[in-house]
């Protein structure tokens, strides 16, 4: 069984998902890629395989034969090796399924793990979401300006010219990633009342399943297309990913209670914080560091009221803590947001 | 393919990776480049320039390896608008591609690019056969696909032919892998019409190459 953890899927209400499954799969090249079909969205595999070449993957598929228990029926797991024709192969060599059997237990009210705490913190309203943009570095410009105008003054020297240019691109290739402004938004959702606590991510199109994370991602508007890609090409383990072009997807999981409440902050700087009071007063506080007690009120007007969708559809006549949470070193990219409901 | 054309396409590709990064353009910008990719885009001039010819100057420098090195200077930025794609998610194996037959394309350009024997428009005639050439395989299927698309916008459906005749044109085929198109080819149409294009410069002696008697 797969290291999955305590892992859960929060779906967006409007786009059920179909069961998912994790199939082993032997791959023979010569590949260039496979698609694998189980009655659902379809698992894409990008690859390179010479031939002779063997790689075993997990892939995450998704169909109704996923959800159901028992060995998988012929015909019900179409694997179609890339390019068609050629004379790679694959074939499944065993499969984990189906999803309830996981620990990661959608938050479906039919699901045996479900909670009414959960299932109210995964109705919760999403973030405005933007495409993820990279940013180019001032030292990556930098570096590109020196290499063109050392280029410039070989331009007498054609092959020293040609071999400055490809040491440059293979450095630039190489020098660590430019800045990622990602269009991934987390949001921390607590119920100090019940103690439930998940993670939302939530990005517009592409979502990175993080460490063998099984999810059902969700869309919006309902009738997106959705799909698996996973990459095999690099030499570090597979990555996935869930894809829904132009679509929202999101996907939540539990966590353990992070160290905040009301009186204590054990998480991290929280700035922008608001708080609302129990007769539905906002009032904006100064930055909480972790350690310290809860921040003054700051005066009214000197800070905007908290973003609609962070405010909107909580309970009422109970405090409520929203606030942006500073990104930790070496964290993921991404807006971070804390949403607490008290007791 | 001269400095001066060297340096108007790394101005232009670095304009690309500029408005894709958000950095010193107007707001708005990089959001209009959302969906679009970074590395064919930031390739276009080098296709679309390759194919000038170079200066006087330059008319008498030997073949081969001259006439390409120009787009050494462009390796770099073209580095640096793959890693940009690769950051959003696109394949390494979309941007081998790209990356290997667009430079393959504006090396053929620039090895079929003529060369001018001198100033003023009438050493210059001479390349004006080629010019046409140019504009019709390379320049042209694409504004016709444009034209055409525009023509049908409110229209329903415009005719089918023009698409895979722009992708057929190297421009064409580069304006596709940009916007993500999902039957763009592997490039095979528009290197065969490059090599043409190359062929044919020779066969007519219009690549300028030092045994011309000049």
């Amino acid at each position: 069984m797969l290291g999955l953890g305590p892992l859960l899927l929060a779906l967006l209400p409007q786009a059920p998902a179909g069961p998912v499954g994790i199939v082993w799969v032997r791959m023979e090249g010569p590949l260039e890629g496979l698609r694998v079909e189980a009655g659902g969205p379809p698992t894409r595999v990008e690859l390179s395989l010479g031939p002779g070449e063997v790689r075993l993957a997990p892939l995450p598929v998704e169909g109704p034969p996923l959800g159901r228990p028992g060995a998988l029926g012929p015909g019900e797991l179409t694997l179609t090796p890339l390019p068609e024709g050629g004379a790679g192969r694959a074939w499944v060599l065993e499969w984990e399924a189906p999803l309830q059997t996981l620990p990661p237990v959608a938050l479906d009210p039919r699901s045996p793990g479900s909670t009414p705490a959960l299932e109210r913190l995964s109705r919760r309203s999403r973030p405005p979401l933007a495409p993820a943009r990279i940013t180019a570095s001032g030292a990556d410009l930098a570096l590109v300006l020196a290499l063109a105008l050392g280029g410039l003054a070989l331009r007498r020297r054609p092959l020293s010219a040609v071999g400055l240019g490809l040491a440059g691109a293979a450095l630039i290739c190489v020098l660590p990633a430019a800045q990622r402004a990602t269009g991934e938004v987390r949001v921390l959702e607590g119920d100090l009342g019940s103690g439930a606590w998940i993670e939302v991510r939530s990005a517009l199109g592409r979502l990175p399943l993080e460490t063998r994370e099984l999810a059902l991602p969700a869309t919006r508007p309902e009738g997106c297309e959705r799909s698996f890609w996973v990459e095999l090409g690099g030499p570090g383990p597979e990555r996935w990913w869930a894809l829904a072009p132009g679509c929202g997807l999101s996907l939540a999981r539990r966590v353990p209670a992070p160290g905040l409440d009301l009186e204590r902050n054990d998480l991290g700087r929280l700035e922008p914080l608001w708080l609302r009071t129990v007769d539905g007063h906002w009032e904006a506080r100064a930055p909480w560091e972790p350690g310290r007690p809860p921040p003054p009120v700051l005066p009214p007007g000197s800070r905007p009221p908290p973003p609609a969708w962070l405010a909107a559809s909580l309970p009422q006549g109970r405090l409520v803590l929203v606030a942006g949470l500073a990104r930790a070193p070496n964290a993921p990219p991404g807006e971070r947001w804390v949403r607490v409901v008290g007791p | 393919m001269g400095s001066a054309t060297a340096l108007a396409a790394f101005g232009l590709s670095l304009l690309v990776v500029l408005a894709a990064s958000g950095r010193g353009v107007p707001a708005g910008v990089p959001e209009s480049l959302d969906g679009l990719r970074v590395l064919p885009l930031a390739l276009l001039p080098w296709v679309a320039l390759a194919g000038l010819p170079p200066g006087p100057r330059r008319a008498n420098l030997p073949g081969g390896v001259h006439r390409i090195a120009g787009l050494a200077l462009g390796l770099p930025i073209l580095a640096l608008a793959a890693r940009l794609d690769h950051g959003v998610g696109v394949a390494v194996r979309e941007l081998a591609t790209v990356g290997l037959v667009g430079l393959s394309l504006a090396a053929i350009l620039a090895l079929a690019a003529p060369r001018s024997p001198g100033h003023g428009w009438s050493a210059r005639a001479p390349l004006l056969p080629f010019g046409l050439l140019w504009s019709g395989l390379v320049l042209l299927p694409p504004m016709l696909e444009l034209v055409l698309v525009e023509v049908a916008r409110g229209r329903g459906p415009g005719p089918p032919w023009p698409g895979p005749i722009s992708a057929a044109s190297p421009l064409g085929w580069l304006g596709r892998r940009a916007a993500g198109a999902s039957d763009p080819g592997s490039g095979e149409f528009a290197l065969l019409l490059c090599a043409l294009l190359l062929v044919l410069a020779r066969l007519t002696g219009r690549d300028g190459s030092p045994s011309e008697g000049r």
